[in-house]
């Protein structure tokens, strides 16, 4: 695992409340407080509605929370000014779960992943494919990939090229929301060597949102658990994934199907 | 007592890009009251395989060679009418997204009505609703009449799953085909899903087809497995000595991939 | 029910202040009209005596604000202002007209309707076959074919060459009864007086104006209702019922009620459009309806009519969006019922 450095996004008693038109208001997100640290992973494991994809939304700025802190870099996002808040969409991207969704099928791979530098004005056009390049190489695509199309590469090419996109612009904090679940399980475990790597040599803090046990253990160094917008379980991925204490956390990790026939649990040699 | 038997099967599908040859010469059975699970990387050919033994059409042109039976009948060579006949009542389907295969607008009851009415077992909306009340109660949903008054989005995802089952078994079909039937689900409502599909297996005897790209799955809940790569069968058998000795390193890899997600770090 | 009432309050609302939008709307587009009505009135060889004191009489010397307030005024007591040429009130010329125009908006659209979805279904499931191929041809050619071209070619082969149905002579022949005015509908009109002679005659001169534009409808109805089914027909739905042993014919309809929303809504807009788009068909055929009577009012510059045209057309317009967007929430329970259950 990589060298885990100082925090750089804290929330402090995050609360968050919809209020959808005709029904009761519901606490998407129900006080919750947890750090991530630069070069760590924060597994947030919960099912639909445990409101961890809404933790992802407000880290990104994409929702307003109501109450509560959230700090990046020790600054409170709600002290920030213009600059800052801009400064920080720029150094907190995303990955999403569908690849093909997410990558606009009618632009080529080069200007996809170029994209955030333009909106940004970083660069010019030399600086741009230099860079374009580079990352692409560093998920572990051939620079050649640029000129083509979405539709011409495969699923897990397609989810390199959105972590491409992610880091083009030299991101602090990923938030990878649900990025293996559509793939395949060879290339999910690639994919994920390729985040790990990743965050070893760019010292980036993830925030992984999944149900996905498999993911979090291979990739996560701390794990939380939500549950109706609390966080009922936090610790070391190890201690949560093999000793949950939560009565929840036991229902959902234990829920994960064993790899192998309850026959076999014995066999040393199957693990 | 082998229900599904498939002899040299082979699928091509005619693109405009040219011809493809999805699935290539697999033969394989299932027996009475038994679960295979069907595990295949997107490619492999499994979609293919289980649209052909389930007889329903695809939105391309296919042409199929071999043989596929299903308690004495050919699905490959029946007619619209013989097929039509068999789907709800010998063989039963579930899919992967429980609201994709709901009908929207329909209520509920209306959608089991329909399908008790095109095959003549029922002769009033009153005695459907109760054939169905009973389906839904198999499947372990607690309160029938009000899910059967109410309509799919009222839904959550693994109640809509067990309705999904509900619809497709309630003319008790012998051979239920599963495709991914639990991947759109959270975890803890997958196991109530699989529960369920064993549930019929002890209940009505009903011999299952499970396609799933989770080895857990396979692991905890099939007698005997299949495992397809690129159109081919590379392998089969029962589950205990596929998993403790599988020969194909392909199937090796997956069990590997498991085997280092499952536990060991 | 609290939500219903509430979703009705809101939505009345905005429609009121929708009126008061166009109503201003059709008032400042037609003062801003570049030539000057009271010349047009005048004749060419007036003086500029003449013109300025028809000018006056129109009320066209009074500012623009003042003019305003004087068009809201009568609005609201239901005035639509006086057609500058005939001197009769532009309420009265619309009210006379409109209900024709509704007769061949109502029946054009039920040809296109079942034009369309059947060529539309076909389409749909015979998709890449040469069914669809064939149908789509049909479509296309329709569509190509300006609505003018289609009402000459019907006149022509069931008029002239077949004698089957009459001529351009408008919506009854010169020897039939009119029948009393009830609705303005002389189809519905007669039916109720019982005069079954006028009734069939009526009939008789109304079916070719609507095959016309029925078909010319039909074409673009045709194309919305063959993507709407064939998203349907390839979705995991279909593939379902078929899985569970429903007849094709069952299927089909599954198919039609999940695109029943897209094809409704088209169905909405074309009828909203039909107000003042029938006017080609109502010339050729000298149908005296509201569309034709707009045009006219147009080219001539007559202000208080075009006007009053706007503000009928536009009204009826929002109250089929408002009866549209109510009766899309009554069929589909997703908009309806909230999520209850886990």
């Amino acid at each position: 695992m990589s060298s885990i450095g100082d925090v750089v996004i804290e929330f402090e008693h995050v609360v968050k409340t919809f209020h959808p038109s005709g029904a009761p208001a519901v606490r998407a997100v129900d006080d919750i407080s947890f750090q991530i640290r630069a070069g760590e992973t924060v597994g947030l494991i919960g099912e639909s509605g445990s409101g961890k994809s809404t933790t992802g939304r407000l880290l990104l700025g994409l929702e307003r929370h109501d109450s509560g802190v959230i700090r990046y870099r020790g600054r409170s996002v709600d002290e920030m000014d213009v600059a800052e808040r801009r400064r920080m969409r720029t150094d907190v991207q995303v990955v999403f779960q569908e690849p093909y969704e997410s990558l606009n099928p009618r632009l080529r791979i080069g200007d996809i992943v170029a994209e955030p530098l333009v909106v940004r004005g970083l660069g010019d056009r030399t600086e741009r494919r230099k860079r374009v390049a580079e990352r692409l190489e560093r998920v572990g695509l051939a620079a050649s990939v640029m000129s083509r199309f979405p539709g011409e590469l495969s699923g897990g090419q397609q989810q390199r090229v959105g972590i491409a996109r992610a880091i083009v612009a030299d991101p602090r904090v990923l938030v990878l929301d649900e990025p293996t679940a559509s793939l395949d399980r060879t290339i999910r475990a690639q994919v994920a060597d390729v985040l790990t790597q990743l965050q070893t040599e760019l010292g980036l803090g993830y925030l992984l949102i999944t149900h996905d046990m498999g993911t979090v253990r291979r990739v996560a160094d701390r794990a939380l658990v939500m549950l109706a917008g609390r966080i009922v379980e936090d610790g070391p991925v190890e201690q949560v994934m093999n000793n949950p204490q939560a009565d929840y956390s036991r229902l959902l990790i234990g829920s994960e199907l064993k790899p192998y026939p309850p026959a076999l649990e014995n066999r040393g040699d199957l693990r | 007592m082998s229900l599904l038997t498939v002899e040299n099967l082979s699928i091509d599908y005619h693109t405009r890009d040219g011809d493809l040859r999805v699935v290539d010469d697999i033969s394989f059975h299932v027996n009475e009251a038994e679960i295979v699970g069907l595990v295949g990387e997107s490619g492999s050919g499994k979609s293919a395989v289980i649209h052909a033994v389930a007889g329903l059409p695809r939105n391309v042109i296919a042409t199929s060679h071999g043989r596929v039976t299903i308690d004495g009948s050919d699905m490959l060579t029946a007619g619209h009418r013989e097929l039509r006949a068999l789907h709800g009542s010998r063989i039963g389907f579930v899919g992967q997204n429980p609201f994709g295969s709901l009908h929207p607008t329909l209520k509920i009851s209306t959608q089991f009505h329909n399908v008790l009415k095109a095959h003549g077992k029922t002769s009033s909306r009153r005695e459907s609703f109760e054939l169905a009340t009973e389906t839904l109660k198999l499947v372990g949903i607690r309160e029938p009449e009000r899910v059967l008054r109410g309509y799919a989005n009222q839904l959550s995802g693994g109640m809509a799953q067990r309705v999904v089952i509900g619809i497709a078994a309630v003319l008790k079909p012998r051979f239920f085909i599963a495709d991914e039937p639990t991947t759109a689900l959270d975890p803890t409502v997958q196991i109530q899903i699989l529960e369920v599909l064993r549930g019929l297996r002890e209940s009505l005897g009903m011999s299952i087809l499970i396609v799933t790209h989770d080895l857990g799955v396979v692991a905890n809940y099939c007698d005997r497995m299949l495992v397809m790569r690129s159109g081919s069968l590379l392998e089969q058998g029962a589950v205990r000595d596929l998993f403790s000795d599988a020969t194909h390193p392909y199937t090796r890899e997956l069990l590997d991939v498991d085997a280092h997600e499952g536990g060991q770090l | 029910m609290k939500r219903w009432g509430g979703f009705l309050l809101r939505r009345l609302l905005l429609v009121v202040v929708s009126l008061w939008a166009l109503v201003t709307i059709a008032f400042l587009l037609v003062s801003l009209l570049p030539s000057d009505p009271a010349r047009a009135v005048a004749g060419e060889y007036a003086t500029d005596e003449q013109i300025a004191a028809i000018s006056a009489e129109l009320g066209l010397d009074q500012p623009l604000w003042a003019r305003y307030g004087q068009f809201l005024g009568e609005l609201l007591t239901g005035s639509l202002g006086t057609d500058i040429y005939t001197g009769d009130p532009v309420a009265a010329e619309i009210t006379d007209r409109l209900p024709s125009t509704l007769e061949l908006i109502i029946l054009g659209l039920a040809v296109a309707t079942i034009v369309g979805l059947a060529l539309g279904a076909v389409s749909a499931y015979y998709h890449r076959k040469w069914q669809d191929k064939f149908s789509g041809g049909v479509v296309a050619v329709l569509q190509s074919l300006p609505d003018f071209v289609i009402a000459v070619v019907c006149l022509y082969v069931f008029f002239h060459v077949l004698g089957w149905l009459p001529g351009p002579e408008g919506q009854l022949s010169i020897t039939a009864v009119r029948p009393p005015t009830v609705t303005g509908m002389i189809i519905v009109d007669s039916l109720f007086a019982g005069q079954w002679d006028t009734f069939w005659d009526a009939v008789r001169h109304a079916v070719l104006p609507c095959l016309a534009l029925g078909l010319a409808l039909g074409a673009l109805f045709a194309r919305v209702s063959r993507v709407a089914l064939r998203e349907a027909l390839e979705s995991e739905q279909t593939r379902f019922a078929r899985a569970c042993g429903l007849s094709e014919g069952s299927v089909l309809r599954y198919a039609l009620l999940t695109a029943r929303t897209p094809i409704l809504t088209y169905g909405a807009i074309m009828f909203a459009s039909m107000v003042g788009g029938t006017a080609i068909i109502e010339t050729v055929f000298n149908w005296n309806g509201v569309s034709q009577w707009s045009v006219q009012a147009m080219l001539t510059n007559n202000f208080p009519a075009i006007q009053g045209f706007i503000v009928v057309a536009g009204t009826i317009t929002l109250f089929v969006y408002v009866f549209l967007d109510v009766l899309t929430g009554v069929l589909d329970p997703r908009i309806r019922l909230a999520r209850v259950g886990r």
